[in-house]
């Protein structure tokens, strides 16, 4: 816990890109590869549920400081932060721990949110007293869900993929998807050859970036191609081992709000993986992006059971990537880009990539026409 | 009931009884100065008296041509019929609390002070009495400073840290007070010590008055090719950002002060890192000195004062806040003035401009707008 307290501190610190990418990098050279998975999964921005909530930290604390709620809501205004603003105030810790971080997490953090609050109470009053200011900060920061700190997922891309000099992208493929940190997965992360099972992983999504400088920027237009921008939900569709994972953009599993897209598996070849736009589709027509909100918040969806709802389908315009069947397809696809895996870029109204570096096996008809958009999100 | 023997007025904090001011901040007939900081000290009064060892500090402030009486700190002297003495605030050299009796009553003004140590100051000296007008600054919990010298070992680490990355350590930090703390409790074994010229001015007026500083040159007048990569440099805030600082190359920045308590000051003050060293007391020291007066009556002049009062009412004291001109601490002017919204953003995630930064960060290339600050 104290290392990785002082990872995040020296993290809020600098401001300079190359200054975190290698205090993250001495980090996880430094420690065991489990308090490593687990850094990695923070860091990334993954985080445990919310444990304990904030107006319950607020009135222990409060209670622990010797001081009243209204000062608590004082200095909190002050500081800005809860976290810190607890930090502060509680009194000096009388222990020190060496707990590491995955003992933290499994033994302290992870069993808090399903206690009573007597027993939180009492859990948390302990770890005060193990704990300094600027644990204490990453502590609260975790079981309060508001674990964020200031790198993006591309610096701890970065460091990763200097400890196991690997290509980038092939360590943002191996964070795809749902893995549960251990030493294990560590390890395999930074491993030359991953013995992962990687049979529902997708691949980074490549995201679109509006262009700041002038179109001319981005070389001569015969490099380019065009897609048609559908306002749908970006998914990818992973078809291995006789499966189908429906995959949305924030790595979550959707098949199941999708059922139409089921008969679809049996129909693509072993190994490929579709990554493009999820549309309602009807009598030949796309609808409204309404149509598709309503299956977001369900969990479970039986196409029979919404006779009204228009059969999802991935549009024809969709970019097509049937899939590397190893592990190392990735990087050896980034090897013939400048970018990340797939060169893939959308301007507003539509999606570009350079048709120099067509995907394998992908459709190569490039577009030069200035696509319009197809629908807008109101 | 009586009238009050202090009570504030358009141009500051009078005692009538006695005709005269204290720390006011326009022109009046007859100042007390509490010392020598700008909100204490205002120039073109017509007499002045301050502590003996800030003499030299105050003329700096207000002229050399000012009339000013030196007092040695628990001398009593009798002004129509006001008994005044003048005693250690530990704040920076020569700051004192001014002790006003008049007809069995006793009133403290305490200036700006503190109670942990500092080798270049008389230490604060608690005086008992009726009423007690109190600085806060720093009065809320959040503010309880770790002892100076664990900070001056920080502030060692990071020095040596930069050393050996061959940058230059520029810490910044309030010109008169702080940095000669910092000369006195930094280790001189580690490097060579410059500073600015706002700097030089203060070390010199703390040498003439008798403090023992180590040797620190002007930035200016070191030698062609000084060995800037290994040196720890001095300055004031106001500095940042000014072609001087051109000189180091890729500094890292440092700033010392009791707002550095928080993570936000910091990022809002864009240096790399902050030390809290402050030379005003913080939670627990003010809850101290106060207790330590006796005083039944407190108010609380400049910092977190509605807050403070608060808590002492809470806790059976009389104690009011007091709207003076006052701003305490140089470098949390904007937090003291506003404080930070309840909801302050942390940096986000995917932020953009961070995402776009190179390895040659802009920053280092700031805009030269301001000139060499006097």
């Amino acid at each position: 816990m104290r290392a990785f307290a002082a990872l995040y501190a020296a993290l809020d610190e600098t401001t300079r890109t190359s200054e975190k990418v290698a205090a993250i990098r001495a980090y996880l050279a430094a420690v065991p590869p489990e308090d490593a998975a687990w850094a990695v999964y923070f860091l990334i921005g993954r985080k445990p549920r919310q444990a304990v909530s904030t107006r319950k930290l607020r009135t222990w604390v409060s209670e622990a400081a010797g001081v009243s709620e209204w000062l608590f809501d004082e200095c909190h205004e002050a500081v800005g932060d809860l976290a810190e603003t607890a930090a502060l105030l509680l009194p000096p810790p009388t222990r020190t721990t060496t707990l590491p971080l995955h003992r933290w997490v499994a033994d302290r953090l992870l069993p808090l949110a399903g206690k009573d609050e007597a027993a939180q109470k009492t859990d948390l009053r302990a770890a005060w007293d193990e704990l300094d200011r600027g644990e204490r900060l990453v502590f609260h920061k975790l079981i309060t869900g508001a674990f964020r700190v200031g790198v993006s997922q591309r610096l701890v891309i970065a460091a990763l993929a200097e400890l196991g000099e690997l290509a980038p992208a092939t360590v943002a493929h191996r964070l795809m998807g749902a893995w549960q940190p251990s030493a294990a997965q560590y390890r395999s992360l930074v491993a030359a050859e991953s013995d992962q099972p990687t049979t529902s992983r997708p691949y980074p999504f490549l995201l679109a970036h509006p262009l700041e400088g002038d179109p001319a920027e981005l070389g001569p237009r015969d490099a380019w191609q065009a897609e048609w921008k559908f306002d749908g939900i970006r998914a990818q569709l992973v078809r291995r081992g006789g499966q189908l994972f429906v995959w949305s953009r924030g790595e979550e599993l959707i098949g199941e709000r999708f059922p139409e897209l089921a008969p679809i598996a049996g129909r693509l070849p072993e190994g490929t993986v579709l990554d493009g736009e999820i549309l309602p589709w009807k009598d030949g027509d796309i609808l409204s992006f309404a149509e598709l909100q309503r299956r977001i918040g369900r969990k479970i969806c039986r196409a029979r059971s919404s006779p009204r709802s228009p059969s999802p389908s991935s549009p024809s315009t969709c970019s097509r990537r049937p899939a590397a069947t190893s592990a190392s397809a990735p990087s050896a696809s980034a090897g013939r880009s400048s970018s990340n895996c797939w060169p893939r870029w959308s301007a507003t109204s539509c999606a570009c990539r350079p048709s120099s570096t067509p995907p394998p096996g992908s459709s190569s008809a490039s577009c030069a026409r200035t696509a319009a958009p197809a629908t807008s999100r109101a | 009931m009586r009238d009050p023997l202090v009570e504030l007025t358009e141009r500051g904090l009078y005692c009538r009884a006695g005709d005269f001011y204290i720390d006011p901040w326009q022109p009046v007939d007859r100042a007390i100065v509490t010392h020598a900081h700008g909100d204490h000290a205002v120039a073109e009064c017509e007499h002045y008296l301050t502590a003996a060892p800030g003499r030299g500090l105050l003329a700096l402030r207000v002229g050399e041509g000012a009339d000013i009486q030196p007092l040695a700190y628990g001398d009593p002297i009798v002004h129509h019929g006001v008994g005044v003495s003048l005693h250690p605030a530990g704040h920076i050299l020569g700051s004192a609390q001014v002790r006003i009796e008049h007809q069995g009553e006793v009133w403290v003004v305490s200036g700006d002070y503190k109670l942990s140590p500092d080798p270049t100051c008389a230490p604060f000296e608690s005086v008992r009495c009726h009423c007690f007008i109190s600085e806060s600054t720093f009065g809320l919990p959040i503010f309880r400073w770790a002892p100076p010298a664990a900070t001056m070992q920080d502030v060692a680490a990071w020095w040596r840290t930069n050393q050996q990355s061959g940058r230059t350590s520029l810490l910044l930090c309030y010109a008169l007070g702080k940095a000669q703390r910092l000369l006195a409790g930094v280790d001189p074994e580690i490097g060579p010590i410059y500073v600015h010229g706002a700097v030089e001015r203060m070390n010199a007026a703390y040498r003439a008055a008798g403090v023992r500083l180590l040797p620190a040159p002007p930035v200016l007048e070191a030698a062609r090719g000084a060995d800037f990569e290994r040196a720890l440099i001095l300055a004031p805030p106001s500095a940042q950002g000014t072609p001087w600082t051109r000189r180091f190359k890729r500094p890292v920045r440092g700033f010392a002060s009791g707002w550095m308590q928080i993570r936000g000051t910091r990022r809002r003050k864009v240096v790399d890192r902050g030390f809290v060293l402050s030379d005003h007391a913080d939670w627990n020291e003010l809850l101290a000195a106060i207790a330590g007066t006796g005083a039944e009556r407190v108010f609380l002049t400049h910092g977190y004062a509605q807050a403070m009062a608060r808590h002492l009412r809470e806790r059976g004291l009389d104690a009011h806040p007091l709207a003076t001109r006052f701003v305490g601490e140089a470098g949390g002017e904007e937090l003291a003035a506003s404080p930070a919204s309840s909801d302050m953003p942390e940096r986000p995630d995917e932020d953009p401009a961070a995402a776009s930064e190179g390895p040659d960060s802009p920053e280092d290339d700031l805009p030269d707008a301001e000139g060499e600050p006097a």
